[in-house]
């Protein structure tokens, strides 16, 4: 029997249906346990305490790489409207709707004090300055 | 009676107790026959007549627990699960891939997939179509070259093939398996490394009408690499790196089968797209 059973391809399309009960201040970072390579744009993780495998397309990839602690939603929203010239409320959608499933794969943990400032997740503004 | 197999560049000496243990690893492994050699591992292995009718079979590795087997298929099983395991051990630097591994045009290619995916009956049914026997169920690829060596053990099925694709008399008839000794494959048997050129991966679909085929990214091959590995735990990184890079220099497909012979047919004009790049 193979260590790792096949995972799934991830996501097959944003699920729009509810929100991410994050705010859009919020700050995620990927968890530290979990590999990840970006491959032609693509994202491979190996979550090896699950013993899953994933692939992460394009979109889930941009939104991932970004996902370091410091970026909040609102950020990384923005900069996927930008990277991929969509309309910034279909951005903030796809952001909270990917997020949500990457929580669900337990992919995510919250920012801790370390990461963001004096442990609570930095408002918008600051983080645009 | 002695056997001595030289798999992976590994030796395995295995000592067998009676003629008909002998007879059976010869027909499943006599393409792997080696002069003798002490051997890296060593087997003893042996079978009893009981009064039943029955015969029951044993192997030993040294410093094991012996393992027992109530019929040849089962015995031919677990030797080969153990060995393999062994082999795996022995040779940490191989990426080891669940797969069926066949050559053409000088080029080598796996069929990758799960158990029941079809990699058995869809390697033999190939090598009536222009394609040469490298391996069956186990592909070993060395990294630093990206070929695959070859282990031509007897083919193996679980079930009959289609009445166009019919076994060669030597068959042995298991309990629930049929071995094609590698002597008997009508092709080529390889006994040297071949470059590797392609992977599919299997996808076995009740009722389709017709086999389907498309190119997988990177990323998605390594995935399916990945689910598939039998040791990847040997290598840097849970050998994702190493999926990574043998995925990348291939070109990887996701094959849903149906009609043998369409199968075949599918596979056989991608190769020739793939081998003429």
């Amino acid at each position: 029997m193979p260590p790792f059973p096949e995972g799934r391809q991830y996501p097959p399309w944003p699920d729009r249906s509810s929100p991410s009960r994050h705010s859009l201040a919020a700050c995620l970072k990927r968890r530290l346990d979990v590999k990840s390579r970006l491959v032609d744009g693509e994202t491979v993780v190996l979550d090896q305490q699950a013993g899953v495998i994933h692939q992460l397309n394009a979109t889930a990839s941009f939104i991932w790489e970004r996902c370091d602690g410091q970026s909040t939603l609102t950020d990384i929203a923005q900069q996927l409207a930008h990277a991929f010239e969509v309309d910034p409320h279909v951005a903030s959608r796809d952001v909270n709707a990917i997020i949500r499933q990457l929580e669900a794969l337990h992919l995510l943990e919250p920012c801790t004090g370390e990461d963001g400032v004096n442990g609570k997740t930095p408002a918008p503004e600051s983080r645009s300055r | 009676m002695m056997l001595v197999l030289r798999v992976f560049g590994c030796y395995v000496m295995v000592r067998c107790e009676d003629a008909e243990t002998h007879a059976l690893l010869l027909a499943n492994y006599g393409h792997l026959e080696s002069p003798p050699h002490p051997g890296e591992l060593r087997y003893i292995v042996g079978s009893q007549q009981q009064p039943q009718g029955d015969r029951l079979f044993f192997i030993v590795r040294a410093g094991q627990p012996p393992l027992r087997a109530a019929d040849a298929g089962e015995f031919l099983f677990l030797f080969e699960k153990d060995m393999t395991v062994e082999l795996e051990k022995c040779r940490r630097d191989l990426y080891f891939v669940h797969a069926g591994v066949l050559e053409f045009r000088h080029r080598a290619f796996m069929l990758i997939g799960p158990s029941g995916s079809g990699k058995s009956t869809t390697t033999w049914a190939l090598l009536h179509h222009d394609c040469h026997y490298l391996s069956d169920e186990l592909g070993a690829v060395d990294l630093r070259t990206r070929q695959v060596l070859p282990y031509p053990h007897a083919l193996c099925l679980k079930k009959t093939p289609p009445p166009s694709y019919p076994l060669p008399k030597q068959t042995l008839s298991a309990a629930r398996t049929l071995h094609i000794p590698a002597a008997h494959l009508p092709c080529r048997v390889h006994r040297r490394a071949v470059p590797l050129a392609a992977t599919f991966f299997l996808q076995y679909q009740r009722g389709a009408s017709h086999p389907t085929i498309c190119p997988l990214s990177t990323a998605a091959a390594t995935v399916r690499l990945l689910a598939n590995a039998l040791n990847p735990l040997a290598h840097p990184e849970a050998g994702l790196d190493a999926a990574i890079a043998l995925t990348s220099g291939v070109m990887s497909f996701e094959l849903c089968s149906a009609d043998l012979t369409a199968t075949c047919a599918l596979i056989i004009e991608t190769l020739g797209r793939v081998v003429s790049r």
